[in-house]
Order: structure tokens, then sequence, then C-alpha cells
């Protein structure tokens, strides 16, 4: 690997034991002093963006790509575009290119949503939901469910077993039936039920017990 | 490691440090990282003025037959989120660097400023704990890194007409060369690891290079002098990587004495920055 840094000297007071990246520096100073001419330049347009996950709601979901996005620079306008989102930036924004990736995703969910997506959106939309896991962001994304149910039991420590009013069993673990402690098995409870994927139970809020009312 | 206590040390008005950085490598859950970058970025303007993105556009090299060659793909960029706070006439003077898997506070050496270890541990006091508690990083080592620059702006009287460095009147690892010679010239480039305490996991690393970049039109070398605690059994806490800065830095400054000649100490002790 070897490596460039973009802007000012600051980046030089990244400590040495940084390792790897420090010796990348020397590496490329020695690389491009070498000879820049006999670069294969068509081999230095394409780079990735290493983050896959993008943060939405600030940060309480994340949109997750299965892909690095990969970013083809212009050298003449010194832009980027990223391949199969329809985005444009500078190179020196490249930091702002989460920001815009949940803005585009977002931008053309409400316009799915709302079937206002013109021909060429279409398009995109098809291809961002390939690169994206949608479902899970869906499900992270959804709102929780007014369920009622029984306790059928709970011990601590072990996964806690609830009856729907729809008469489905679900064992619950610990973890997420800790919502459900002051309940005594036998007793029927109402809450606001996040569900996963398979209708996995995932967190329980707001409980409220039915029996009391 | 010697009985030899900081506090009888000499300190010095004008030591040759550019920067001394407290760095936490870690292993930090990517779900955690980017879902909590923006949290982190509030958190961390809370004590720094300015934030500034830094970007790195990193080329993959592989090697076919012994000859290094560009790979067609695998080129990434890293971000990486830098926060200063500005010294009293606008210089950058303590930074914090976070990166996907590190934390780095630095403490730059600025001249008219004379902001010293406690300013360091002041900030890292302060950064650590918030950082920890967004991110819950698994802490791997605490390393404490002073570099120190040995060139005609720090040790001029060590400097030839001819703009060479006398590194063997400074540095007691050159000093005592065997043989005989009229002098030492670049390239300079010496590392070595010292255990310093095997039972508490802490090391030294020294590592003397020259500057590829001349300096006011003379030689100048590089001296990094690296304190590290690398626990091998467990991961250490926010707290133990904050408590573990003052014997850190208690190993530089002892060592700082064993590494530079009673000449350049002397040298360090008039000058003014």
């Amino acid at each position: 690997m070897i490596a460039f840094t973009a802007g000012t000297t600051d980046a030089q007071v990244a400590p040495a034991y940084a390792g790897d990246r420090e010796i990348n520096r020397v590496v490329d100073q020695r690389f491009v002093g070498a000879g820049g001419s006999d670069i294969d330049a068509s081999k230095l347009r394409t780079f990735e963006f290493p983050q896959t996950m993008f943060p939405v709601d600030g940060g309480k979901v994340l949109l997750r790509t299965y892909e690095r996005l990969k970013l083809l620079i212009d050298e003449r306008s010194e832009t980027f575009a990223v391949e199969g989102w329809d985005i444009r930036l500078r190179c020196d924004q490249v930091h702002e290119l989460p920001r815009h990736v949940v803005r585009k995703f977002l931008g053309l969910l409400a316009k799915a949503n709302a079937r206002i997506l013109t021909p060429p959106e279409q398009l995109q939309w098809l291809s961002i939901l390939d690169q994206v896991d949608f479902k899970q962001f869906s499900i992270d994304r959804a709102m929780p469910h007014y369920l009622e149910g029984t306790l059928i039991s709970r011990r601590l420590g072990q996964p806690a077993l609830v009856e729907w009013a729809d008469g489905s069993r679900t064992s619950l673990h610990a973890r997420v039936a800790l919502p459900l402690t002051s309940l005594e098995p036998g007793d029927d409870f109402a809450a606001y039920v996040k569900l996963g994927k398979d209708n996995e139970v995932v967190s329980i809020e707001s409980v409220s017990m039915l029996a009391a009312v | 490691m010697s009985d030899v206590s900081p506090a009888i040390l000499p300190t010095y008005d004008a030591p040759p440090v550019k920067h001394r950085i407290f760095s936490l490598p870690s292993v930090i859950a990517p779900e955690s990282y980017y879902a909590r970058a923006d949290e982190l970025k509030e958190a961390m303007m809370g004590f720094f003025e300015v934030y500034e993105p830094q970007q790195q556009w990193v080329l993959n090299v592989e090697q076919k037959n012994g000859i290094p060659q560009l790979h067609s793909m695998k080129h990434e960029v890293q971000v990486m989120h830098t926060f200063w706070h500005k010294s009293s006439d606008g210089q950058k003077l303590v930074g914090c660097l976070v990166e996907p898997d590190k934390l780095s506070v630095i403490l730059r050496n600025l001249p008219k400023h004379s902001e010293r270890f406690p300013a360091l541990k002041y900030w890292v006091e302060k950064v650590v704990p918030v950082w920890a508690s967004i991110l819950s990083p698994k802490i791997k080592v605490a390393i404490l890194e002073y570099a120190n620059i040995l060139s005609r702006d720090t040790v001029p009287e060590f400097v030839g007409k001819d703009g060479s460095l006398a590194v063997g009147e400074l540095l007691t690892v050159f000093a005592g060369f065997p043989g005989e010679h009229k002098g030492m010239a670049p390239p300079y480039d010496c590392q070595m690891g010292l255990i310093i305490d095997p039972d508490a996991h802490v090391y030294l690393n020294l590592r003397v290079h020259g500057l590829e970049r001349q300096v006011a039109n003379a030689s100048a070398v590089q001296v990094d002098l690296q304190a590290f605690k690398r626990p091998s059994d467990h991961n250490l806490t926010a707290a133990e990587a904050v408590d573990s800065i003052d014997f850190l830095h208690n190993i530089i400054v002892e060592k700082f004495e064993t590494v530079f000649t009673p000449r350049a100490k002397t040298a360090f002790q008039t000058k003014t920055t």
C-alpha cells in the first residue's frame, strides 16, 4: 500500500505508531519521485469508500450497502462520481459523502412511496435497491407495534415466554424481556413491540398492565 | 526501569520537542463508529473550536514477480475527523484525531507558547472519557510519543557551515560509534525497542531518522520516543488508559536524559523557543 495525503502539513503530526501509514507516506514520496510518468493514470481513477454503514435518524438506524461504494475520479473538474448513485462531489468534500448518500436514498424513497418517481429515477432507485440492504433498513426503521399479551413464564437470566392476543407464543431473549420484570406469570399486558426479521421481537417498551386498568 | 525519579531530573527551557501525542489504538465496532459519528462530532465540538476532516487517498500496490504494480482497483479513500483548539494567536495548538481504530490527542510545540506535558494531560483527561463513552472502544494499547527535531532551528551550534548536523555530538547512541571516522553523514535511520517493564507490559520505542527535507538549509534529524502500555491479556479501560499517561511520561523523561549527550542537553537549557 502506498499513500498520499491531501491537504495540510497537519497530517504530519500523525503519530509514528500509525506504523503502516507513516511508512506508506515515505514510500509514496519515493514512488512519485521515481517517475510519475510511468504510472498508468487510468488505474488511479477508481477508489473505494470503505464505509458501508450510513447513519440515518442521527445514527438510530443504519443504511447498509452490500459493497463499498466506488468513486470515479475526474481529474479535470477535481470531482468524483459515486457509481450508480448519481452523486458528484468535489474530491476535497469526500467527508460529506455519507450525508449525500443518505440524502439521495431518502429522497428517492420518499418519491417511491408517493409513486412520483420519474422513469430515470425509477431506474436509479432500482439500482440503489440492489446495492443496499433495504429489508434490514425497513425493519430497523419500522415503528413499534401495539400488542397485547400474557406473560407465561420468566426467570432471571432465562428467556421469557409470552402468549400474544392472537394465541401465538414467543420466547423472548432475557435482555429483550427486561421491561417485563415487574410482571408476574399470568399478568396480561400491553406494550409497543419492535419486530425484526422473521417477526423476531427486538425490543419492548411502554409496558402497561391490562389487569390493573 | 531505573530508580531515577523524573522529579529529580532537570527540566529544559527549550527541549527540541516538535509535538507530544497520546494515542489509543482500539477496536471499535463499525456499527458504533458510524452510527455515532455525528454524536461524537457534537461532543468534541464542545471542547474544540475547529472541525477539520482529513482525507487520505490510498493507493494499493501489489507485487508481481518482485515488481511493484498499481492494483487496478482496491484504492481507497480514508476520512479522519480532526478537531483543533487554537492558541491565543490563532495557531492550531491542541488537536484530536479520531479514526475508526484510534484516538490521538496532539499537543504541538509552537513558538511563543510554553504548553508542556500538563497541557496534554489536561486535554487527554477531558477527551478520552467522552470518546470512550460514545464509541465503547476496546483499547488495546496506550501510547505516549514525543517527537524531537534536531535542526538549525533547535541546535544551531551543532550545524556546520555546509549545513551538516553533528549527530554524533548530539545523540549518545551515535556518539560512541566504534572505529575511526571524520564525521557522520545522512542517511540516518536507527530504531530499537526497549522492554521497560514486562510485568506491567510497558515498552519504549526509540527511532532516530533523518528528515528528507532540510530545515533552515541544513540537515535535520527526528528523534521519536514512544512509550506504551500494551497488556497482552486484557483491554485497557478508558480510566486505566488515562491513568497510564503519567507513568509513560516518566519513562520518556528518563530516556530523554540518556539519549541526548550532555552537550546537547546544555543547549536545550539555554535556548529560548
